[in-house]
């Protein structure tokens, strides 16, 4: 068996997005990747809300978002034992150098920065999915 | 049409859609420098936060033009807030209107 089928499928993402027409494009994009379910919230507390019953293989986040920003976020699920192993991707139009690495501090496994592409969207995220240490 | 096409079009529907939806955001623009010109400083970050996503979505959809000055008054709002602020505050948010309307002109809306 090779490393690559021993590698878990990407099953759910959910993308967390205060901004809808960014929300309906992700989920068109995402949609083009056979199999993956793509849940959505328009904030980030109404991600924390839902996270526990979602169980996303991989949370996709806003950084700018009214309320509790992406960062915050991000903090407030590593604060959650429930929560706290699910990784999690910043996508964002904050992708300057230093942006990049005080998020990558927080502990974001990678940063798409905005504009990212519709049709090579899927392709990104599951690269990132694959390129992860699953063991 | 094949399911990539069918998000093509989609996406171009949906650009139409924030273009216009843009356009209407921009009196709560004025509204909120008027705010600040009052000395409610908290509406900056609200203008900040507009700013940003009108940043983000704009270059998304391919208004670059939009997008960059909808940056500049992003930037423009982590100035100390004095007259000076306020002045190029005001100067970005005639700007973006500028931008914007030709953007719904280049898309046929008026």
């Amino acid at each position: 068996m090779t490393a690559a089928t021993d590698r878990p499928a990407l099953r759910t993402v959910l993308y967390v997005d205060d901004e809808p027409d960014i929300r309906e494009i992700v989920q068109l994009a995402l949609g083009l990747v056979d199999g993956l379910n793509v849940e959505i919230c328009e904030s980030g507390e109404r991600a924390l809300q839902r996270l526990p019953d979602i169980t996303p293989d991989l949370v996709l986040l806003d950084v700018m978002m009214p309320g509790t920003d992406g960062p915050t976020t991000l903090q407030r699920m590593r604060a959650d034992p429930r929560l706290a192993n699910i990784p999690v991707v910043f996508v964002t139009a904050k992708a300057m150098p230093a942006e990049v690495a005080r998020f990558r501090e927080l502990g974001a496994i990678a940063v798409i920065a905005k504009p990212f592409d519709p049709m090579q969207f899927g392709q990104q995220i599951k690269a990132i999915w694959e390129g992860l240490d699953h063991g | 049409m094949d399911e990539r096409d069918e998000l093509q079009q989609k996406i171009a529907d949906i650009a139409s859609r924030y273009i216009t939806r843009t356009a209407g955001e921009l009196a709560g623009l004025r509204d909120l420098i008027a705010k600040v010109r009052a000395g409610n400083s908290s509406a900056v970050k609200d203008i900040e936060q507009l700013a940003h996503k009108i940043y983000g979505s704009g270059s998304m959809f391919g208004f670059e033009a939009v997008s960059d000055q909808a940056r500049e008054l992003e930037f423009a709002t982590k100035a100390p807030a004095d007259a000076q602020m306020l002045d190029k505050l005001q100067r970005c948010a005639d700007a973006l209107e500028a931008r914007v309307q030709d953007a719904l002109r280049a898309r046929g809306v008026q």
